[in-house]
């Protein structure tokens, strides 16, 4: 029962806030942060009886559940259930949530919506536990639509700007096709194996039989959507319109992660059939190469960071697509502390110069120095510099990668290290280092922006050696994964580093130095290559050209004939009424109206002559009686 | 010498429609009213006519008579004071003139 407590105390600040927020004013985020670590208190507490189960419960993962529809003769269950998986979940789930959660209240300081914001992130924080929480397909699906729609709420948060809103609409929209999917596969598993609850999962992949391929790319389909994989990223770059640290939270830490972490829990569904996995692999593989290359190209501090969170989100798809949960799942717990921590930094700067063009930063750190500190830490624990926590989870990646897939992938992989070291290394010499390229009032933030920096500088310093072999692979033991079995060949321990390293070099001296890297005559050869990744290798226009406009086309074609058809339909309907009641007016007048009037004529008529008898002279009428006495005298002889 | 029936029975029906030609043709409205009087007394000359063809011992036609003879005085009182009322209102008796209840 008490993990019930873990999706419901944010719910309850959510209704709070939504409904008395106004005139909490500035103390509505204490309701918010309040909630959220009692939440985080109770995951640890669950946590703690997860490592040490002896006891009460002897390994026994805390679950709640009820019947929620009886229909047939197996009632439809809903519940929560505890389990190594959620627990990991949980963890980075609230704890970063709430560092961002304090953080935010020092960034959206002065705000007019300042506690919609807040209750906002509580709905949030309830969709994605019950996500993470939920022991079936249909309550990860409540979850996983809740987590869709305060994304779309808080990314047009600002919905008085434009670009904010439109970003809005186009995450959700884009974000729906791949629910899409997941729907599909949630039906189909229904149809086929008659229960949607993830227990025993590898028992009912064998009874989807020639299905599994297709429910396990339709799951793949759905995570796509959510974690912004290749066909479906588009809305990702632009969800950085919402507040730096929603950014932070849902679009770097949290929600993308929910297709990774989807994908984890339904891993014995792919397993089975290889090319599901296959898909995986590929559609993570291309897009963290893809993305990789065009944050290189970009300018815009959070653009940067975002086309990094879908490399990075690439590579832990790729991590699963070894069949590896761990592989992906260590990635993606590293990766949200050392992201959230680069999205804050990110907004740290932000909210000191007001812009986010790194071209018109530098030397920032003077200023700024915990900011930049912080995000030199996280960039290096990206970049895969030991000990760091990216290292660890990037060579456990690498490992998997090279164990279970083409060498090719492993190339990409390595090129993907390589791209990620340069392109952060080059935001944080553009951002901190150097002159000043343009006057600017920055300071340092706030104590209660920067303490959060500096826990998540902890963390992404520190998580990653829960995987490593120094703390004797804790975390694989706990997530249930034989460690020894992935022990890292050497040469790739060493790989890894040097491909980091070399990033990072490179990067100091193109940025650092302002040093040309290749000669003029390959530079101008590349030069359309360049272009193609800044211009974001035109996806956003092939999706205007291909898909918006005849949507568009098509959409004001059913206007028209809704415009001429349907309305004319309608106008006709009142038109023949309007008609068809004059007509109705008319009988009424002149038939009804007639018969009445008629009566009343005749006898006006009938009346008036007979007033003529009445002449009022007493003569008359003794003739008319003689006369009338006459007759009957006559009738009756 | 006893006087058929017959012959009184036409001199009432004389006198009667003496009477009727009399009340419609006069224009004078006491004119009216002695034509009505004739109409009655021919009515009268029945009555005693017809009682005493039937033997009448008790008398009972005539007593029928004197009382039409009393109601003819006490109508003919009426009208000569509805005349005189209506003379003094209009300054005429003339039933031509007088059609106050025409329709």
């Amino acid at each position: 029962m008490t993990v019930l407590f873990i999706p419901f105390l944010p719910l309850v600040a959510f209704f709070v806030l939504i409904f008395f927020g106004r005139r909490l004013g500035k103390f509505a985020p204490a309701i918010s942060l309040m909630a959220l670590l009692g939440s985080f208190l109770v995951s640890l507490e669950l946590f703690q009886i997860l490592l040490h189960p002896e006891g009460i419960i002897s390994y026994n993962p805390l679950r709640v559940s009820w019947d929620w529809l009886a229909h047939g003769e197996k009632p439809l269950t809903l519940g929560f259930n505890f389990d190594p998986l959620s627990a990991v979940m949980c963890l980075v789930v609230t704890g970063i949530g709430w560092l961002i959660m304090l953080y935010s209240t020092g960034y959206m300081h002065g705000d007019s919506r300042y506690s919609r914001f807040f209750a906002y992130l509580s709905l949030f924080f309830c969709a994605m536990l019950t996500l993470v929480l939920a022991d079936n397909f249909l309550l990860l699906y409540i979850g996983w639509e809740g987590v869709g729609l305060c994304s779309y709420l808080l990314i047009s948060f600002w919905f008085e700007k434009p670009a904010a809103a439109n970003a809005g609409k186009k995450a959700f929209l884009t974000t729906r096709v791949g629910d899409l999917g997941l729907f599909g596969a949630i039906l189909l598993i229904a149809k086929l194996t008659g229960d949607l609850s993830f227990a025993d999962l590898p028992a009912r992949a064998a009874m989807l039989g020639s299905w599994a391929p297709v429910v396990a790319v339709l799951i793949f389909w759905g995570a796509a959507g959510k974690s912004a994989q290749f066909p479906l990223h588009v809305w990702l770059p632009d969800a950085m319109e919402g507040p730096t640290p929603v950014s932070a939270l849902i679009h770097a830490a949290t929600m993308v992660a929910a297709g990774v972490y989807l994908v984890a829990r339904t891993l014995p569904l792919f397993i089975p059939s290889g090319q599901g996995l296959a898909v995986v692999a590929a559609v993570g593989a291309f897009t963290s190469l893809f993305a990789a290359t065009i944050a290189c190209t970009q300018t815009d501090l959070k653009r940067i960071l975002a086309y990094s969170t879908l490399s990075q989100l690439g590579l832990m798809m790729l991590g699963l697509g070894t069949g590896n949960s761990f592989a992906g799942m260590f990635h993606l717990v590293t990766h949200a502390w050392f992201k959230a921590l680069l999205f804050l930094g990110a907004g740290s700067v932000i909210h000191a110069v007001h812009h986010q063009e790194i071209t018109r930063m530098g030397g920032l750190w003077k200023k700024m120095p915990v900011t930049a500190g912080t995000f030199v830490l996280a960039a290096v624990a990206m970049a895969g510099i030991p000990p760091f926590s990216g290292y660890w989870s990037k060579e456990g990646l690498l490992t998997s990668v090279s164990q279970s897939l083409p060498a090719g992938y492993l190339a990409v992989a390595m090129l993907v290290s390589f791209l990620t070291a340069f392109y952060i290394t080059r935001a944080v010499v553009l951002t901190f280092f150097g002159k000043p390229r343009e006057e600017s009032h920055a300071h340092e933030s706030p104590a209660v922006m920067t303490g959060p920096l500096l826990v998540l500088a902890v963390g992404a310093a520190g998580v990653g050696l829960l995987g490593s072999p120094w703390m004797g692979h804790r975390m694989q033991h706990f997530l249930g994964v034989e460690a020894g079995h992935h022990e890292a060949p050497h040469w790739l321990e060493s790989a890894s580093v040097l491909i980091a390293s070399a990033g990072i070099a490179l990067a100091l001296v193109r940025y650092g130095l302002g040093r040309q890297l290749l000669p003029e005559g390959l530079r101008a050869g590349l030069r359309p290559l360049y272009n193609l990744a800044s211009a974001k290798y035109f996806v956003d226009e092939f999706y205007e050209r291909v898909l918006l406009r005849p949507v568009r086309w098509f959409s004001g074609k059913l206007f028209g004939f809704d415009a001429r058809v349907l309305d004319g339909a309608v106008n006709g309907a009142g038109w023949a009424g309007l008609r068809l009641s004059r007509f109705k007016r008319w009988v009424d007048e002149t038939f009804v109206d007639g018969a009445v009037n008629g009566l009343g004529l005749t006898a006006g008529w009938a009346g008036g002559a007979l007033r003529r008898a009445q002449t009022g002279l007493v003569q008359n009428y003794l003739l008319v009686a003689s006369a009338g006495a006459l007759i009957i005298f006559l009738l009756l002889r | 010498m006893i006087i058929p029936l017959s012959h009184v029975l036409v001199v009432s029906a004389g006198l009667f429609a003496l009477g009727v030609f009399g009340a419609l043709t006069r224009r004078n409205a006491i004119g009216i009213l002695m034509a009505i009087e004739l109409i009655l007394n021919s009515a009268n000359l029945n009555l005693i006519a017809f009682g005493r063809a039937r033997g009448d011992a008790g008398g009972e036609a005539q007593v029928v008579a004197l009382l039409v003879i009393g109601i003819a005085a006490a109508g003919a009182v009426v009208g000569l004071a509805l005349v005189l009322a209506i003379y003094r209102h209009r300054k005429t008796i003339s039933a031509d003139e007088i059609k106050l209840l025409k329709g």
